[in-house]
């Protein structure tokens, strides 16, 4: 579904190019549940951005279903963004002018879905993560797990192929992770192929796969074993 | 849809209350000055379009002679030899001078200025409504006059006017019709018209070798179908034929009578084009700078949310929909700015006459002519708003945005060169009040070359049988210092006779009866006063003759002029003043005629209760003159009523340079406003490593000095000169002092200062540490 080829991405400075990754090449398929894992500054979230076309690789091609889709115009680009792929911050990053039920409802409007059909899709959502009580409250009245929450649900409910989570539970206190992680797990048992960053072990285990890097390297790519 | 976007909108505009109560109220202060002003430009030129022929009509004027003013005689050949020429009536017209006339039956009296002389084609060209008449037409007879209903009310209150009498000093007629006033909003009014057939009523006489004629204006109306350009060319061709003075004409609009691109001197009333351009031009300058502050304020706003923008483009926000949120937020802010200025220029309406020195109305043709070229700036204005913005930050990568708090700030030029221009506008606005106020001090503290305080003039009517007995009487009142009879007086001038020498130039001529230079306070330089003796054979005149003259003494001198052998030069005094300055001083002879039939009495009254006194003088005023009023007036008003002009200029012009200057601190507040969230992790760090509060103050407002300081290099050169060719138009100016420049930067200076401190105060004394808390 998703294949990296020798993916470069270089800063140069005056006299030194800075890798941030170097030679990546891997590939995700449909259904999978990777987690990236790596210290600081390894080149995770970056990686993260490129698969999310939010960045542009130095070198390298990305293929997304076979397509290669580096050097996209804007236009196509957003496309993929409202019909492919649903992405999760750390930081929620929720519109703080919009209450919950706003939020969710935003990328339907991008995508073109009329009124009469929203209604139902966010509906559903809001009773599937039981926040249906919530759904007139602005973001700064909630807890950061019900943010995240609704971060995800965001994320979700243009029903994307694929979901790309940037460390989503590292602003979160551990049961509140955990709540997350459950969800993302269910969503991936349901068929939705998730690719998340982040820094915690235990919740890494909820994938299927890990790839660690180091250095914009990939020093492991090994599968869960439970 | 669009109802969430506004509800979105709406509530960004609440988030920020105090800034867009700003930069709303700030724009609808700018919207209000320039509806304003539009609405004065279309006043000014809607002048004369509400007679219903005014397309059709026009005024002659004679190109070679260079005036309006040419023969009457031409009025029926015009009317009778043209079948392009509807009609065609004479116009003589005035509203300088002030008629006193009476009603002899009931001995009331009213002082008119509207009055006119022309014939019954007047009323039908011009469409004056008749209300009541004796004839079929208003002028049935010679000695017709035909007066407003004002008048009518004042002279004969519920009477019927018609068949009664009418008297001036110099006329009398018939009251044949009673008649509509003429729209406010004219160049012309009518209190009185007097029947033009009449020789008594043709009021001057122009006179050419020997050849005298009535020199009138003429008005003339066309066939629908009559072009203006054919038939000045037709006129050119045989107006010769009439053996008048005149042979090549001109046509002029209605329309265009107003704001005259012709120099000819004219009764009509007038507007400035210049005056009308630098309002327009303040107008223009005002709407670019609450833009300017509106565009740098949502520039901003996008730029703090750059997190938002960054999430809706992530969720597939293409330009477009980022556009269309940006318009609706941006048209909402404008819409209230719009309704409050309604508001605001319904509230001011009533006081445009304080504003612009002339009452402004809003009619059908003013909004229909308005409305779209309004309409156009606001889209322009919105779109502009809107776009720029969003271009701004397109360029961004999306994980720039999502990276929030650490966008780089950047040079900002462009945000820069607008506040370096809001500067310059604000500066180059001050130092031209100051200046228009300068010169208006100047001109009214200048010295006349006779002492204004305290000193009245009365008007005397004609038929006072003895001017001089009444003179010589007004002195035994204690509070009368000094009497004196003149005709003709400074501001007044009422007769102009050529120097009859190689110099050829023109003097203003006063005569004077006994005492005037003790009276008027005028100083003698050279010579003596006047012997009773001399009677008709003396004069004195002021420097500026002598200058023109080009005597060094003036002994053994002679003014050549009248019948009598001339006038021996007795003596000089110092400039003597007669006119405005905007003129200069003028050439004045003082001629000594103690015998003439006066009609201006001047009096010195001792510092005192001036109503008491004018009490006093009514009483004796009475025993001289039963049936008569007693009008009076200072000559230090006089004085100061001819920069009447200069002084509404003076206020308006700060009015307005006010408002550019609450836009200007408006905008800087705006920006520090944005600056200081911007720097507040600087902020924070600067002070954890032990900056003081004063250093912070510093270095937020070193950004502003410095882009203030090239404005005003910019600015002054400006003003400079804009003012030098103001004051082009007074012959005696004040200097353009290097302190005024240095006081407008200063108080721009000061200004700045303040607002830009009074908000980073709050930003440097702030806790570092709730700075530093969110990464």
């Amino acid at each position: 579904m998703i294949h990296l080829k020798n993916i470069d991405k270089y800063y140069d400075s005056k006299f030194q190019r800075t890798f941030v990754l170097k030679g990546i090449n891997f590939e995700v398929n449909q259904g999978e549940f990777v987690s990236v894992m790596g210290p600081s500054g390894s080149g995770k979230s970056t990686m993260l951005n490129i698969i999310g076309l939010l960045d542009q690789p130095s070198a390298g091609e990305l293929f997304i279903f076979d397509e290669p889709v580096f050097n996209l115009k804007e236009k196509r680009k957003i496309e993929y963004h409202r019909n492919f792929m649903g992405f999760i911050f750390q930081a929620y990053h929720l519109i703080e002018e919009m209450t919950v039920y706003e939020n969710i409802e935003t990328p339907l409007i991008y995508k073109g879905v009329k009124s009469k059909e929203r209604k139902p899709m966010v509906a559903n959502l809001l009773d599937h993560f039981n926040m249906v009580a919530k759904k007139d409250l602005f973001p700064q009245q909630l807890s950061g797990g019900q943010q995240q929450l609704v971060g995800v649900a965001r994320a979700i409910v243009g029903k994307p192929k694929l979901l790309l989570a940037d460390e989503p539970t590292g602003n979160l206190h551990s049961s509140q992770g955990e709540m997350i992680m459950d969800v993302l797990k269910g969503l991936n048992e349901e068929g939705m192929t998730i690719i998340q960053v982040t820094h915690n072990e235990k919740f890494a285990q909820y994938g299927k796969r890990i790839i660690r890097l180091e250095d914009g390297l990939i020093r492991e790519d090994l599968p869960v074993q439970n | 849809m669009i109802g969430f976007k506004i509800k979105l909108a709406v509530r960004n505009l609440l988030k920020n209350k105090v800034y867009s109560a700003l930069i709303i109220g700030g724009f609808a202060i700018g919207f209000t000055a320039c509806i304003l002003i539009g609405l004065f430009y279309q006043t000014e030129h809607s002048v004369n379009k509400e007679f219903a022929n005014h397309e059709q009509i026009y005024r002659l004027y004679d190109i070679k002679r260079g005036q309006f003013n040419m023969d009457y005689k031409l009025d029926l050949p015009l009317n009778n030899d043209y079948p392009e020429v509807k009609r065609a009536c004479p116009m003589e017209y005035y509203e300088n001078f002030e008629f006193t006339i009476k009603s002899p039956d009931n001995l009331k009296h009213a002082r008119v200025r509207k009055v006119m002389v022309s014939s019954n084609q007047f009323f039908e060209m011009f469409s004056v409504e008749v209300l009541n008449s004796m004839g079929e037409k208003p002028f049935d007879r010679n000695e017709a006059i035909v007066i407003s209903e004002g008048l009518a009310k004042t002279l004969f209150e519920n009477e019927n006017p018609l068949g009664r009498k009418i008297v001036h000093d110099y006329f009398s007629g018939i009251v044949t019709a009673v008649v509509k006033e003429i729209p406010e909003n004219s160049t012309f009014g009518i209190d009185m018209v007097l029947n033009v057939e009449n020789e008594s009523f043709q009021m001057s006489t122009s006179c050419n070798n020997g050849k005298c004629f009535y020199p009138t204006n003429l008005f003339v109306q066309l066939n629908n179908a009559a072009n203006a350009e054919k038939l000045t060319s037709k006129f050119n061709k045989t107006l010769k034929e009439y053996g008048t003075v005149t042979d090549s004409v001109g046509l002029q609009s209605l329309s265009s009578v107003y704001l005259s691109a012709l120099p000819y001197k004219s009764g009509h009333r007038s507007g400035s084009p210049l005056l009308l351009s630098i309002f327009l031009g303040i107008g223009i300058l005002i709407v670019i700078l609450s833009s300017i502050n509106y565009l740098n304020y949502n520039i901003s706003i996008q730029q703090s949310r750059m997190k938002e923008i960054g999430v809706n483009k992530t969720n597939g926000a293409g330009l477009v929909q980022l556009l269309n949120n940006s318009i609706v937020e941006v048209a909402i802010g404008i819409f209230i700015a719009l309704i409050i200025s309604m508001a605001m220029v319904a509230m001011t309406l009533p006081y445009s006459d304080s504003l612009f020195g002339k009452q402004i109305f809003i009619t059908q043709e003013n909004i229909f002519n308005l409305l779209p070229i309004f309409a156009e700036v606001v889209l322009l204005i919105i779109m502009l708003n809107s776009v720029a913005p969003v271009y701004i930050l397109s360029r961004f990568r999306i994980t720039d945005f999502l990276k929030g708090g650490k966008f780089k700030e950047g040079k900002q030029i462009g945000k820069q060169v607008m506040l370096t221009f809001q500067f310059m506008v604000s500066i180059a606005l001050i130092v031209s009040v100051f200046f228009i106020y300068k010169q208006l001090q100047f001109v009214k503290n200048y010295d006349l070359g006779f002492d204004e305080e305290q000193l009245v003039r009365l008007e005397l009517p004609e038929h006072l049988a003895n001017p001089v007995t009444m003179m010589e009487d007004v002195k035994q009142l204690p509070f009368v210092i000094g009497s004196t009879l003149s005709d003709g007086y400074p501001g007044g001038i009422k007769l102009r006779m050529g120097s009859n020498d190689e110099n050829s130039f023109s003097l203003s001529c006063i005569r004077v009866g006994e005492d005037y230079l003790s009276t008027m306070g005028i100083d003698l330089k050279e010579g003596r006063s006047f012997k009773k003796s001399e009677g008709g054979r003396a004069c004195i005149l002021n420097q500026e003759a002598i200058r023109k003259f080009k005597w060094d003494k003036i002994q053994d001198k002679v003014y050549n002029s009248g019948s009598k052998g001339g006038y021996k030069v007795v003596g000089s005094v110092g400039d003597f003043n007669v006119s405005s300055l905007h003129n200069g001083i003028n050439p004045v002879a003082l001629l000594y005629e103690p015998e003439y039939h006066y009609e201006s009495m001047t009096l010195r009254l001792a510092p005192g209760k001036v109503g008491e006194q004018l009490a006093h003088l009514r009483e004796f005023w009475k025993t001289f003159l039963p049936e008569d009023p007693m009008f009076f007036t200072f000559y230090d008003d006089d004085f100061q009523a001819m920069y009447m002009k200069e002084e509404k200029l003076a206020k308006s012009i700060s009015i307005f340079s006010f408002i550019a200057l609450v836009l200007t601190c408006m905008g800087i507040l705006v920006q520090i406003f944005l600056t200081s969230l911007h720097r507040i992790k600087e902020i924070g760090i600067r002070k954890v490593n032990g900056a003081k509060i004063s250093e912070i103050l510093t270095m937020l407002n070193i950004d502003f000095v410095k882009w203030l300081a090239i404005a005003f290099v910019l600015a002054s050169p400006l003003a400079w000169y804009a003012m030098n060719k103001w004051l082009g138009g007074f012959a005696y100016q004040t200097n353009l002092s290097w302190w005024v420049f240095a006081l407008a930067g200063i108080l721009t200076l000061g200004l700045t200062l303040l607002t830009v401190s009074w908000h980073s105060w709050r930003a440097a004394t702030r806790n570092p540490v709730e700075a530093l808390r969110y990464e």
